[in-house]
């Protein structure tokens, strides 16, 4: 298993990287600009604390780049890429009981989304209590911090369940990617059509996200190649 | 059920039957391979020897028959028989990115019989450099490290599928020492396909010839070799006889000749063609195993389209 993991680690390499390095260049982006426009001045307290205040923002949408994009992404990839590029066919001539190459490749996309999911969080976290030391007051956080976690956990597992369910049929991850970001908007305007019961779609959103990875996991355990 | 025992058929299948879509690739395939032979696979391009070798690995599902592989029913127990079996394809899709020894590293424990003297000596063999990636590598080099892959866990039924297709003679000639030794050191079985008759001749002990799904011939080389003839015979007034002699593989007329192919042949084979039509004289030719094979496929073709 650990070879099979190590395998599918290594296969998504490029694709994990390429999700590092755009969510440091969302991070950067605002010291880019200050430095640029010459609006970063050391000394001077006001614009370390306007500096921070453009991070914290950045890390908000660092974290939702990473729920909404990137978390389809890895998923996409991992289920995917090696149909994409034929070399599901060489795993497909080896030993490898078909349980476990399903799981190693789940265990991997969840487990790297779980760790970009991680580190936007905490990176936002820390911008948020970085700001906040300005003001002595916790600033851009919404009042009900769980609220946001919930609705962000939620959204989480919709696109994860929805990019195991389009991984397991389509060929190319793209298409995949492309398929969830389409399903997960359709299913948003239905769930925002919902005004008198707009918390509903927070108990159906994982139900389906998680049915959709269930359904997701048995197509491809029901493949003969990968 | 399963029926592993050593003196058992290393492949059997019976009333073997593949469809893609509306269009049936394999027809009723019966074959029947035993322990320790090399049985060489010949058809021409979408005959459907892929689908087969596919079949009994298990990459594909079967509509309808039996396949045992070495006792173990593919379509029930892939694993197992990819454990026992080395199956190298025609085309290679080992991950570029790993290095040759990362390969080896990753498929070292997927089998349990995995020798790692056999795999160094066939590293030496085809003088692989393990510190190489995949896509460095040149098109020979990928099929030697997809047949040492194969071949290093000692695998009981080794399956190759055109693998030596568009390489040069001398990387083919690496291949094929490479897996003649193996095949020589213990009693292995071998079944392969292949468009290079040489190399089918070299190797196989028995034959299948396969045309659109259907098995034209399936039994020794020697045999196919020494007792496919073709006769020629001048045609009296150009016209053939109402009945073909028994055994008639593929027949053609030019002018006042008569050129028959004819499995089985025996003298009387000879004496009862010019019993039937009035002929007077009949060359009897030794074919080669090419001339053999075309002369199948023609013979089916031909008599597809008269039907």
């Amino acid at each position: 298993m650990r070879n099979l993991m190590w395998k599918d680690l290594r296969q998504n390499r490029n694709l994990l990287l390429a999700v590092g390095v755009i969510l440091g260049v969302i991070y950067l982006l605002p010291l880019l600009v200050f430095l640029a426009m010459g609006l970063l001045n050391p000394f001077q307290r006001e614009s370390w604390r306007r500096l921070l205040e453009s991070l914290t923002v950045s890390s908000f949408i660092a974290v939702w780049v990473t729920v909404l994009l990137m978390l389809p992404a890895i998923a996409c990839s991992l289920i995917t890429g090696e149909r994409a590029d034929r070399t599901s066919q060489f795993a497909a001539y080896l030993p490898i009981p078909r349980g476990k190459a399903v799981a190693s490749r789940f265990a991997v996309a969840i487990l790297c989304s779980l760790a970009f999911l991680l580190l936007s969080g905490l990176v936002c976290l820390g911008c948020v209590a970085l700001t906040s030391s300005f003001y002595g007051r916790l600033a851009f956080i919404p009042n009900d911090l769980l609220q946001v976690a919930r609705v962000a956990a939620t959204i989480c597992l919709l696109m994860f369940g929805l990019a195991c369910f389009w991984s397991s049929l389509l060929s190319s991850p793209v298409q995949a990617v492309l398929a969830v970001l389409g399903t997960a908007a359709v299913l948003a305007t239905v769930f925002l059509r919902i005004h008198d019961r707009p918390f509903a779609a927070y108990g159906v959103a994982p139900v389906l996200g998680l049915v959709s990875a269930c359904v997701g996991a048995w197509i491809c355990h029901r493949r003969l190649v990968l | 059920m399963t029926d592993s025992s050593a003196d058992s058929p290393a492949v059997v299948v019976e009333g073997l039957a593949k469809r893609f879509g509306r269009q049936e690739v394999i027809h009723d395939l019966s074959l029947n391979i035993a322990r320790g032979s090399a049985f060489g696979f010949l058809g021409p391009n979408g005959a459907g020897k892929t689908t087969t070798l596919k079949l009994l690995m298990g990459l594909l599902r079967r509509e309808a028959g039996n396949v045992r592989v070495l006792g173990v029913d593919p379509a029930v127990d892939d694993t197992t028989v990819k454990r026992r079996v080395g199956y190298v394809p025609e085309q290679q899709f080992i991950y570029r990115w790993m290095r040759v020894s990362d390969a080896i590293r990753f498929c070292r424990p997927l089998y349990p019989t995995w020798n790692d003297d056999r795999c160094a000596e066939l590293l030496k063999l085809f003088a692989l450099d393990p510190g190489k990636k995949v896509k460095e590598l040149s098109k020979g080099n990928v099929v030697k490290l997809a047949l040492l892959l194969a071949m290093a866990h000692e695998p009981e039924l080794l399956i190759l599928d055109e693998p030596m297709a568009g390489l040069d003679p001398l990387v083919r000639d690496d291949l094929l020492d490479g897996v003649l030794r193996t095949l020589c050191d213990r009693e292995r079985t071998l079944v392969f396909s292949s468009h290079a008759m040489p190399d089918v001749q070299r190797m196989a002990d028995r034959i299948g010839i396969i045309d659109e799904g259907v098995l034209l011939y399936d039994g020794p080389s020697d045999t196919l070799l020494n007792t496919t003839k073709r006769l020629r015979a001048v045609l009296p007034n150009g016209r053939t006889p109402d009945r073909l002699p028994d055994g008639v593989i593929c027949h053609r007329v030019s002018g006042r000749e008569w050129l028959i192919t004819v499995r089985d042949f025996t003298p009387e084979t000879v004496r009862k063609l010019t019993a039937a039509g009035g002929i007077t004289h009949v060359d009897v030719i030794d074919l080669n195993l090419e001339e053999i094979f075309k002369d199948y496929i023609r013979g089916r073709r031909a008599a597809t389209c008269e039907t």
